[in-house]
Order: structure tokens, then sequence, then C-alpha cells
């Protein structure tokens, strides 16, 4: 009890003062690795590439991290960490929602949006150049972006089927995705 | 195909059941990130099934990235209290994140052996291809109503971005709140509706 009360402090503490999935990280490496020894390194950046192969939200690296120093209460922590400060939004969009039709209001929000849409394109270029490893994920992401961009496949359709394709690739030896 | 609506119709306010189906089937089975999964939402919540406007899409994805925590599930909480208000919101967050939490604890459990399967690592390849595709066709989709709505911004919002993240090395959300506050004193032009 006192280690999960413990995890759920550092967690909480973590997740509750950044901002986005990874930016917690620098707050639990110092706290789990550098401080008390829990964890090491290696276990963290295992929990990172957990995040990579899993679907859903990058945050979910603190239910990773949380399993791995104290198995399902530490994962319950993690995943209390994660999910509740997702509540103070609805204080945000109570407030914002009344004075959306406002100009001020409606051209704060475009300005984030667009500043946002800068931003994930930023995020995708080291992950580009990690994921676009060989001839076959190239060809995979320029076939996908005119599909995308157009909305005529639905994006799951479009990952199963890359994961498909890279698969039977693999099986039949033609490419090395 | 993606896009079934006509966009022109009021928001309908969903179950909670059906609620909780689309945001645990969709925010759980997406890679490419929070924004990527939140472009699939957006697909589902608003372009196919109208439960909230475009707006009322802006204003959750807009706040979301200005809340603490993961952006991914402060946008389906809000989206959920959109329609549902707070037993929407909390089945949202509950089916957002439940799931995929799941999966994490078991995939570290598994690790080892997930991780040494050539099957396994040459299908995750080619999903994690298409979801540099996902992130990128994602950032036009979110920002292209207001490109068209206000190119000006645009024009001046994204160089700047970009320019406070490679040069200025400021964080996401340093940049996201500097947004916030030049849109606070560039207000937009006023809509058909507003003008006397």
């Amino acid at each position: 009890m006192t280690r999960f009360l413990l995890l759920l402090w550092i967690f909480g503490k973590s997740t509750f003062t950044s901002f986005a999935g990874l930016a917690s990280l620098p707050e639990i490496r110092d706290e789990l690795v550098a401080q008390r020894h829990w964890l090491t390194d290696e276990a963290l950046n295992q929990a990172i590439v957990i995040t990579r192969t899993t679907p859903g939200p990058v945050g979910v690296y603190v239910v990773s991290v949380g399993y791995m120093a104290d198995g399902v209460s530490g994962a319950l922590a993690g995943w209390l960490a994660m999910a509740s400060p997702s509540l103070l939004v609805v204080l945000l969009v109570g407030y914002f929602g009344k004075r959306a039709q406002h100009p001020r209001v409606r051209s704060m929000l475009q300005c984030v949006v667009l500043a946002s849409a800068a931003l994930l394109v930023l995020a995708a270029i080291p992950i580009g150049r990690d994921a676009l490893d060989g001839p076959l994920a190239i060809a995979i992401a320029v076939t996908a972006l005119p599909l995308l961009v157009t909305r005529r496949l639905d994006t799951q359709w479009v990952i199963a089927a890359a994961a498909a394709l890279s698969l039977v690739a693999s099986l039949t030896g033609i490419a090395h995705a | 195909m993606a896009e079934a609506s006509d966009g022109a119709s009021p928001p309908r306010a969903p179950t909670l059941a059906a609620l909780a189906g689309v945001f645990a089937r969709y925010a759980n089975t997406t890679f490419g990130g929070g924004s990527a999964t939140i472009a699939v939402l957006r697909q589902q919540i608003l372009a196919r099934r109208r439960w909230i406007s475009e707006a009322e899409f802006d204003l959750s994805y807009a706040l979301s990235r200005l809340t603490p925590g993961t952006n991914l599930l402060a946008f389906c909480t809000a989206a959920g209290w959109t329609a549902r208000r707070w037993r929407g919101a909390l089945v949202a967050l509950l089916a957002a994140s439940l799931p995929c939490s799941v999966l994490a604890v078991l995939v570290t459990a598994f690790y080892a052996e997930l991780h040494g399967n050539p099957l396994f690592q040459s299908a995750l390849r080619g999903a994690l291809a298409a979801a540099v595709a996902v992130m990128v066709s994602t950032a036009w989709v979110f920002a292209e109503p207001h490109v068209v709505a206000a190119p000006r911004k645009a024009l001046l919002v994204v160089p700047c971005a970009i320019a406070l993240s490679l040069a200025g090395h400021r964080s996401p959300v340093e940049i996201l709140l500097l947004a916030a506050v030049a849109g606070l004193a560039w207000p937009a032009k006023p809509q058909p509706a507003e003008t006397p």
C-alpha cells in the first residue's frame, strides 16, 4: 500500500505538471531511477518502446513503468496518474465553451490548432527517421499519405493494410520493411 | 469511406453505451500517438455520427492541448463532456484509457517473447511506417479549416511555431500558450450570423 501511494504521488506530480505524453519522463526517471533505484534506464527505455508498439496514447508508458515497479498495483497507480489530469479539461471547456463564439476566443482556438498542427509535423520527423528505414516502409508512407489526406480510407484500414503488407513481404522475403 | 456527413446537421447526443463503444474501439486501436487517434475519433464522432459540432471539436482539441497530462485523454474527456456532460466525460475517459492500459501491462509482461518474434516486428514496422503518414495527414486535417478561414493567421502562426520549436527550443506547451495569447490579441472576423 505504501509503495502504491508513493508511486501514485510520484506519477501524479509528474503528469499533473507536464503537457504531453513523454513530458513527464524526466521527473519519473529522476525519482525511480536516479534517487530510489527501483528501475534501471534500460527498463525505462523498454517502457517507451512498449508505448510505440501498442496503440493508444504515448502517456500509457506510465502504466508500463508502474507495472515494472510494483506489478498490478503499480500499473493501477500509473493509470490513475495518467487519466486523472484529463478531468481538468472540463473546467476549461465549461469556461471557454460559453464564450466560444466570441471573436477573441475563436481566434485563440484557431491559433492553438494551427500551432498544434505545425508541432505535429515536427514531431513526425524523428519518428519518420526511425520508422522509414527501408524501401517498403517509405513506399507504405508515400502511398498512405494521399489516401489519408483525401480521406478516401479510414486511418485504421490504412494502418492494418500497412501491417499486413509488411508481414506478407517479410514472410515471402520480397522486401525488408 | 471516411466522411459521411454533410457537416450541416446539428449534433446528436449519443447513448452512454454508444459513447463507450466508439471511444473504446478507436482510442485504443490507433497507432501514431494522440493526435493521430484524435483524427480517427474526429471522423467517427464529428463527420460520421455528428455527436459534436465542428466548433465543439476545435474547442475540445485546442483545450486538450493546454491541459496537463495526456492530450488524447483530455480530448476524449472534453468530447464526452460536450456530448453527455459529466457521465459522458467519465465514460469516454474510462473507455479511452482502460483497454490500452491493460494492453500495456500485457505487452510489458510478455515483452521478451513479443519483441523476439520476427513476425510481430515485421507487422509493427509496417504499422509504424503508416503512422508517420497518419501524423502528417492529421496535421493537415486539423489545420485545413483554419487555413481556409484565416489564411493570414496560418501564414504567421505556423512558421512562428516551427521557428520557436527549432530555433528557440521552446517546449510545445510554451508555444501553444504563446499561440493562445496571440489569438486573444488578434480577434477573428465576425461570422456572417454575427454581422448586424
